[in-house]
């Protein structure tokens, strides 16, 4: 099911937190809402959920305006960061609550609702646990539990809200592999709140980049990485190097983008602060002469050539150099 | 609800001071609490088996016992539905005033009930402000029995509403809106999702409210116009008959009510404790 966020502004409290944002969500694709706190992103999925209600602008769903649907006529499935699990209900409860409220006519059948729970708990890897309550479940399972109960309804889009933002590391990982999966085979149309750009950028075929209650980049991940439209994404987006201010902008280069050398005609004069071999890259930062630090990434053939340690001097230039605006706040 | 987990006693207190001040506690609690109520049971039955059934089954006691059960059922209806409502809007909406109205609720707590009384005298009574065009219109609050279900509302109002406010704050609207968003109608997400998760709360505020409201006598006292057989509550009765020397039946009723008070200390313990568990386990 196709979005199309239009022109959409919220204030609350004389605060913007929604500036006429603008984004388009195609069918069955997987958006990543990524942006620092308070950029406004979980307004805008509880926006399209229906949970609140804009000032200005509107939202289509495959063209049709739902803004003034009310949230439970929406067939929106949406995932909370701290699960929201109905904590007196068993898991199966829960799974089936969705089901079980439908008004009478298009109610399933009880056989057909316990299928359907059994086919979810297996999907989530869950089968044995349906008996049990959200409190005995560990958090990576609850989030589980609260995915399979928002699935239960075949809802037309996929919310979520920070979806693993209070589960440890390792867990998260195992998440967002599971989810991507999920999201192959079943291609219901997914938004993804995430503040993690680790996440946004390996979960998402597109990722929209909020700052300041606007939408400052949309694009795949790998462009977003490569050609950042402003500072702020440049910044907010993997490791960035802040060179130089030139007029009207400032002059950024990632740090696999940075070249060293022996030579001192080929670069300007630093020295090797502290250096990090892991694996087939080596991290290396670096102080400039001015006092400036740079963060290098070498592969490990090219360090072995140098033989760099820490203290070691060494030139430096920028392969690729990128001129980006910084915003201009009013 | 809130009783925290008491520590034992420090372990690291020298033996006497710990000795003592154990001894202090027991024989303070023995003297004030435990044996004025064994007391009171003790000359309910001093004339008696007899007497002491007689004195309850004393038609005015009956009536007595009856108006009171009346009032305590309506009391309990009234600030269960309005306290249940009060915290609902309060814990989950931001209206204007907010911290005003919160300390509102514990008005009815601040006041002495005899000044409560008054108050509901002064609006309803015949010299009031409602009182002249309820009576043209053949109502009749105070001095009657809906002035005492009133009052007795008014008084054990905060107790539903206060033990609500923070769980419906720690519930948090999310589980709410994931209902609604399920496709839950409003009324299906306050009886599967929100009632639920507040029950042994609501169970242990309606003890509350129930225990005090059957003992209430300040307020009452003030509206009720002590007609015999008419406006006259259990407590009442008992300090009527109680000035009529009639130590026997005074004391019958009055362990009656205080039987009423230890099943529903009782009955606290228990949702208390269960309400505890409930909470630990979430």
């Amino acid at each position: 099911m196709s979005i199309e966020v239009r022109n959409l502004s919220k204030r609350l409290g004389g605060k913007t937190i929604l500036d006429h944002v603008n984004l388009e969500i195609p069918e069955g694709g997987l958006v990543a809402l990524l942006g620092p706190s308070g950029s406004g992103k979980t307004t805008l999925l509880r926006v399209i959920a229906g949970l609140e209600t804009p000032d200005e602008g509107e939202v289509l769903v495959r063209g049709e305006a739902s803004t003034a649907q009310r949230p439970q006529d929406r067939n929106v499935g949406f995932v909370f960061q701290h699960y929201a699990l109905f904590p007196h209900m068993s898991v199966r409860q829960n799974i089936a609550f969705g089901l079980d409220v439908k008004p009478r006519p298009q109610r399933p059948s009880r056989d057909i609702i316990r299928a359907r729970v059994d086919e979810l708990l297996a999907l989530i890897q869950l089968d044995s646990y349906g008996h049990r309550l959200p409190a005995e479940l560990s958090g990576g399972q609850r989030q589980r539990v609260a995915l399979a109960r928002a699935l239960a309804v075949e809802p037309k889009v996929l919310l979520l809200d920070e979806p693993f933002g209070a589960l440890d590391a390792q867990v998260r990982a195992e998440l967002r592999q599971w989810l991507r999966r999920l999201h192959d085979v079943s291609k219901v149309t997914t938004v993804l709140v995430t503040h993690d750009q680790e996440e946004a950028m390996e979960v998402a075929d597109t990722v929209a980049v909020m700052n300041k209650a606007r939408i400052e980049q949309v694009g795949h991940p790998r462009d977003i990485y490569d050609h950042p439209a402003t500072a702020f994404v440049a910044r907010f987006v993997g490791q960035m190097n802040q060179l130089h201010q030139v007029p009207g902008g400032t002059a950024f280069a990632r740090p696999h983008e940075m070249e060293l050398s022996l030579d001192p005609a080929a670069g300007e004069p630093a020295q090797v602060v502290s250096l990090l071999a892991m694996g087939p890259l080596a991290r290396l930062r670096l102080q400039e002469a001015s006092g400036r630090e740079l963060e290098v990434q070498l592969g490990w053939e090219r360090l072995a050539q140098l033989q760099l340690k820490e203290g070691s001097p060494v030139y430096v230039r920028a392969g690729r150099v990128q001129i980006l605006q910084e915003e201009y706040s009013i | 609800m809130s009783e925290p987990r008491v520590p034992a006693l420090g372990v690291g207190e020298p033996r006497w001071l710990r000795w003592s001040l154990t001894a202090l506690t027991v024989v303070f609690l023995l003297v004030f609490l435990v044996l004025p109520l064994v007391n009171i049971f003790q000359a309910a039955f001093s004339e008696g088996w007899r007497v002491f059934m007689a004195s309850l089954h004393d038609e005015n006691a009956a009536l007595a016992i009856r108006l009171s059960v009346i009032s305590t059922v309506s009391a309990v209806l009234i600030s269960g539905v309005f306290g249940l409502a009060a915290a609902w809007l309060l814990g989950r909406h931001r209206i204007p005033g907010h911290g005003f109205w919160v300390a509102v609720l514990d008005l009815p707590f601040a006041i002495s009930p005899v000044v409560a009384g008054l108050m509901f005298v002064l609006l309803f009574g015949l010299d009031g402000w409602f009182g002249p065009w309820l009576d043209r219109h053949g109502y009749q609050l105070i001095f009657a029995k809906p002035g005492i279900v009133l009052v007795t509302a008014f008084v054990t109002f905060p107790f539903v509403a206060r033990e609500l406010l923070p769980l419906v704050q720690a519930l948090g609207p999310e589980a709410e809106e994931a209902a609604k968003l399920l496709g839950a109608s409003p009324w299906q997400t306050f009886w599967r999702v929100t009632l639920p998760a507040l029950k042994w709360g609501l169970l242990y505020g309606i003890i509350l409210c129930a225990s005090r409201a059957i003992g209430e006598f300040g307020a009452v006292s003030v509206v009720s116009g002590h007609i015999r057989g008419e406006t006259m509550t259990l407590p009442l009765h008992i300090e009527a008959v109680y000035n009529e020397y009639q130590f026997g039946a005074a004391f019958a009723c009055a362990s009656l009510l205080s039987l009423m008070a230890l099943v529903s200390l009782g009955l606290k313990s228990f949702v208390g404790w269960r309400a505890r568990r409930e909470r630990e386990s979430a």
